[in-house]
């Protein structure tokens, strides 16, 4: 109710109000998207791949292990 | 000196065969020991990795020697190949090495020689 006295009484045309508000909301966009952009991509994948190699490793040393401690390895 | 040269080899195929005698095992001799020292509890697992004595009789200390030396030539060719530290993989392999163990061996926990129950 406010809000439309307001514009009543300044008697704002509705095309210049609807380009305003376009203006508006490109900017708040445009505002936004590069430091959603920034913050996410880099660090979380590198950790996920180190943890994936690591793991790989270890199952070829397990295996190795395995190897050298069965009976017929005369090491065990 | 030409006179000395045959008198310089038998000297050193001596001393050669001398030292075999000293050392009395090589690693093929061990492998072929190590179960037998193991069931008699002369000989043990170690967190470590490698193998420790529990009792020093019938050669357990010269077996244990040979054994770890062998083990740890293959722990330091995988810490090479894969790029991890030696400890790593000690620590891993003592790990295996406890639970392989058959039960009324002997293994080392904490520092304490048990029978594996």
């Amino acid at each position: 109710m406010l809000s439309q006295n307001i514009f009543h009484n300044v008697r704002l045309p509705q095309k210049s109000f609807i380009a305003f508000s376009l203006v508006f909301t490109m900017a708040g966009i445009s505002a936004c998207t590069p430091s959603v952009q920034v913050a996410l991509p880099n660090e979380p994948i590198n950790i996920n791949l180190n943890v994936k190699i690591q793991h790989e490793i270890l199952i070829k040393i397990d295996k190795q292990l395995d190897n050298m401690f069965s009976s017929s390895s005369g090491l065990f | 000196m030409r006179i000395l040269k045959p008198i310089n080899i038998l000297i050193i195929s001596l001393l050669l065969t001398l030292s075999s005698y000293a050392w009395s095992m090589d690693l093929s001799a061990a492998m072929a020991q190590l179960s037998t020292v193991k069931s008699q509890g002369l000989v043990g697992e170690q967190q470590n990795g490698y193998l420790g004595v529990v009792k020093n009789q019938n050669n357990a200390q010269s077996v244990v020697q040979l054994i770890n030396q062998a083990r740890n030539e293959q722990y330091q060719k995988m810490a090479q190949t894969h790029n991890v530290n030696l400890s790593e993989i000690e620590a891993l392999a003592g790990k295996k090495a406890i639970e392989k163990t058959p039960s009324g061996q002997y293994i080392n926990i904490d520092g304490k020689w048990m029978k594996k129950p």
